[in-house]
């Protein structure tokens, strides 16, 4: 069977339109399949999310104290054994971790290769008058810094899929964070999703209607157009929420349960991960 | 204390949006207490924005409202009295995804008992009844866009319950819902009853109005105040009111050479007998 102009088009270059659709549709199914992950029965996804937010951030925080190349290593490599250990798989860990942080990091890091002073490795040229030196200095600080990239990534990727959002907020009142702040960023997350559904339902009401190409200028025209329709809408929205809050009591003063308890192997969870932690600080400290 | 006069009073009752579009006009209702009050009209006769009226989330234009017996007629403008009102006037509103504003299930139903004020403990036993009555306790960990639509009606439901309100506004429950789904809707808005709730409900759907209502009362969509009131068979027989009301309408059909009209629901089913 020939396959029409169109359809060829069609191959060789994704419209915008349909981009816009696919990239909906994609950032809402990544978002609900992660907050699968966080129903496992996991042991990391069973611990009080107060503790993970609180053990983590300190993670982090000995992560970008300690300098000691191979402990960031058995950092990084322990970190992923924990996800693996906690039923996630290893394929949703790696995209997350060791994909995006070689290509961005090293990006960044890449120019400290020819510019940090140490014992020659190796040369680069000349390249015209330029030749680049990389010294063992300068791959050390670079390993370093990717190491301890990775392992930051990996935490945070470790506690925001095994953790749901709902309790995630909820948690970040343990840096007294206000609850206003915590309702007001749950609410957001709430309506993204259904104005991400509205859009989408705006691009495929487009695309369904729209038969051969349009012109960029018509398709910046209908963007403009669109955005006017969500704002609008997002808008009316808002105000019927508060009317609905109004309803229910609402007058300003946000009050909150608590619907979070410590158990014993919560405090255990805590008070191994603190151990180790302070355990690799020390170790740093006396090399 | 139980209710001796009637739970709302209003006369004259006018509403226009902006100043201009008129939405209600000289409105006279009364509701006694324990009603099952179906307000029946087409689209745009002014249903929800009664609702809102009763709920003192908006001011009428004119005329006069009293609700337990004190007048409510300014109560939009003063949030201590409204709050007095929300406490004992719950309104589910016609779209569930305004109601369900919470990360979860839980959170949304306990946040009406919680801007109460109300002990965590009296919080905690709310929420569990109100998601019991309403059959949802499985759902409580669940994101509201994880519900299918009559999930989302009953948790919007839910979310009222908690507060324990003696009466309980639904603009338009069952609207957009599968046949399923809204007999278990129907049923459960029923049970209300036994609750001891008096229930104010919009619909333009006939086929419910029987297993909900005690009463019925039929807004023109033209004069947008009620131009009718009832028993439910009165009102569901009387097929020339229905279709002046935009409620039913004649409907022209063929039957081979045969042509004739008959009214027709908008959402009942088409069956009828030729002979």
């Amino acid at each position: 069977m020939t396959a029409s102009p169109t359809s060829r088009r069609r191959r060789a270059r994704k419209s915008f339109v349909e981009r816009t659709i696919t990239g909906v549709g994609a950032a809402i199914e990544q978002t609900v399949y992660a907050e699968t992950y966080a129903r496992q029965d996991g042991f990391l996804q069973r611990v009080d999310p107060r503790a993970k937010v609180g053990l983590f951030a300190l993670a982090l925080l000995v992560t970008g104290l300690v300098h000691d190349l191979p402990l960031l290593a058995g950092l990084w490599l322990g970190l992923l054994g924990l996800g693996i250990a906690t039923r996630l798989p290893f394929r949703v860990i790696a995209v997350r971790t060791m994909l995006g942080v070689p290509l961005f990091t090293g990006l960044v890091a890449l120019p400290a290769l020819f510019l940090v002073d140490g014992r020659s490795l190796f040369t680069i040229g000349p390249v015209g008058s330029i030749t680049l030196t990389v010294s063992d200095q300068a791959v050390l600080s670079v390993a370093t810094f990717l190491l301890r990239v990775s392992a930051s990534v990996t935490l945070a990727a470790l506690l925001v899929l095994t953790t749901r959002w709902a309790d995630l907020l909820k948690a970040l009142r343990i840096f007294r964070v206000p609850d206003v702040f915590v309702i007001v960023l749950g609410m957001t997350y709430r309506y993204v999703f259904l104005l991400l559904r509205l859009t989408e339902n705006l691009f495929l009401g487009r695309a369904s209607r729209t038969v051969g190409r349009t012109s960029s200028g018509e398709q910046r025209r209908w963007v403009g157009a669109s955005m006017g329709t969500l704002m609008s809408r997002s808008l009316k929205m808002s105000n019927d929420v508060y009317a609905a809050m109004v309803a229910r009591g609402f007058s300003g003063d946000v009050r909150t349960l608590a619907t979070f308890r410590m158990r014993d192997e919560d405090w255990l969870f805590v008070s191994l991960g603190v151990a180790l932690l302070g355990l690799a600080w020390l170790v740093d400290l006396s090399r | 204390m139980a209710q001796t006069g009637p739970i709302f009073r209003l006369e004259g009752i006018s509403y226009r949006y902006h100043g201009r579009h008129s939405a209600l006009d000289q409105v006279d209702l009364v509701v006694e207490p324990g009603e099952q009050l179906v307000i029946l009209g087409a689209n745009g006769s002014g249903k929800s924005t009664l609702l809102k009226i009763l709920d003192g989330l908006y001011r009428p234009t004119s005329g006069r409202l009293w609700a337990f017996g004190e007048e409510i007629t300014d109560v939009a403008d003063d949030p201590e009295r409204a709050r007095w009102l929300h406490r004992r006037v719950g309104l589910v509103f016609q779209d569930p995804d305004v109601q369900l504003f919470s990360p979860t299930v839980y959170d949304d139903v306990a946040f009406g008992p919680l801007q109460l004020g109300w002990p965590e403990e009296q919080v905690r036993e709310q929420v569990a009844r109100a998601l019991r009555a309403m059959e949802v306790a499985h759902l409580a960990d669940r994101a509201p866009y994880e519900l299918s639509g009559g999930e989302k009606r009953r948790v919007a439901i839910a979310t009222v319950l908690a507060m324990d309100p003696e009466v309980v506004l639904l603009d338009e429950p069952t609207a957009n819902l599968d046949p399923r789904t809204r007999a278990a809707l129907v049923h459960l808005i029923r049970g209300m009853r036994d609750l001891g709730k008096t229930v104010i409900l919009t619909t333009h759907e006939l086929d419910i109005v029987p297993g909900i209502a005690t009463r019925v009362v039929v807004f023109g969509d033209q004069e947008r105040r009620p131009v009718a009131s009832g028993h439910p068979s009165e009102i569901l027989r009387d097929t020339d009111l229905l279709v002046r009301t935009n409620l039913i309408h004649e409907h022209l059909h063929w039957h081979g050479e045969l042509a004739h009209t008959h009214p027709h629901a908008h959402d009942g089913e088409h069956l009828h007998e030729h002979r």
